[in-house]
């Protein structure tokens, strides 16, 4: 019964669960019926291949290292940041 | 350096030595600069309460990074934890992108792949820009997916949500960020990247 399970679900994927499967694949491992069926659909549609690429894309990129952007408080967060500091450390009824 | 009176010039200073370091961290791991502004100053104000608690058995910028996580994850929490009609307005991206019977409504255009780092850098800054715009309760769980590396059972038990609704949001983020790198990126149109 698995395999007959397995091949209608090959013979039936659409572009919307084809593009889950893409988001789910770069998260876990397939289980067989999926990745087969996943393997089946993008052979025939250039979108979702292309959909999956892209989301590998993204995914390898958010593996790139944070430090190559140089990032600093900006000038108003900082003042913000350091007038709540000093309410805070002001003693219980100081001025 | 361990925990006595707290005064404002510890404050002061600890905002000039670890400021910059603490909202570099948080800015990597939330979507929005406002958001890593607001738990830079989470952090301090937690440090200048818990300081007399403060032992000196780590360094400083160690102990204050260690209440920034804990404030990070809190946050996306909140954000997970949005009331349901914040997702439902995400299911929108279903409906724009795949037509009633599953198909794409119009043609996936491929993407030129950026392969040198300078190139790389930019991406990334492109795709920092769209995860600002995405739903919070998306990023969210996309930020501790792809940069926490939780796995989808470590989503479920720490945000309180089934697997297969972080699959969902997962999916539904990924549409989104696509649609708004199509746009701000590859097609030069950054205006009405993301839509409304």
């Amino acid at each position: 019964m698995n395999w007959l399970k397995t091949l209608r679900k090959i013979l039936t994927l659409q572009c919307v669960e084809a593009s889950e499967l893409s988001s789910q694949e770069v998260d876990q491992p397939l289980r067989v019926a999926d990745r087969l069926a996943l393997r089946c659909h993008l052979l025939i549609c250039r979108s979702c291949k292309i959909f999956r690429q892209q989301v590998q894309v993204i995914h390898a990129c958010m593996a790139l290292p944070e430090d190559q952007v140089d990032r600093k408080l900006s000038e108003s967060a900082r003042e913000r940041i350091a007038e709540r500091l000093r309410q805070e450390s002001q003693p219980p009824g100081g001025s | 350096m361990t925990g006595g009176e707290r005064t404002n010039a510890d404050a002061q200073s600890w905002l000039a030595e670890h400021g910059d370091a603490l909202y570099r961290y948080a800015r990597s791991k939330v979507a929005r600069d406002d958001e890593a502004e607001d738990l830079v100053q989470e952090t301090f104000l937690a440090a200048l309460r818990n300081w007399p608690g403060f032992r000196g058995d780590s360094s400083l910028r160690t102990w204050l990074i260690a209440i920034l996580r804990m404030k990070i994850l809190d946050l996306h929490r909140r954000h997970a934890d949005l009331p349901p009609s914040m997702l439902s307005a995400s299911s929108e991206v279903i409906e724009r992108n795949f037509q009633a019977s599953g198909q794409w409504k119009t043609r996936v255009e491929a993407w030129v792949v950026p392969n040198d780092p300078v190139e790389a850098a930019e991406f990334r800054e492109a795709v920092d820009n769209c995860l600002a715009r995405l739903p919070k309760t998306l990023a969210s769980v996309f930020l501790l997916r792809e940069v926490e590396e939780m796995t989808t059972a470590d989503l479920s038990s720490n945000l309180e949500i089934s697997e297969a609704n972080a699959r969902i949001r997962l999916h539904r983020a990924r549409l989104l960020l696509r649609e708004c790198l199509a746009k701000s990126w590859f097609g030069g149109d950054s205006n009405d990247a993301m839509g409304a």
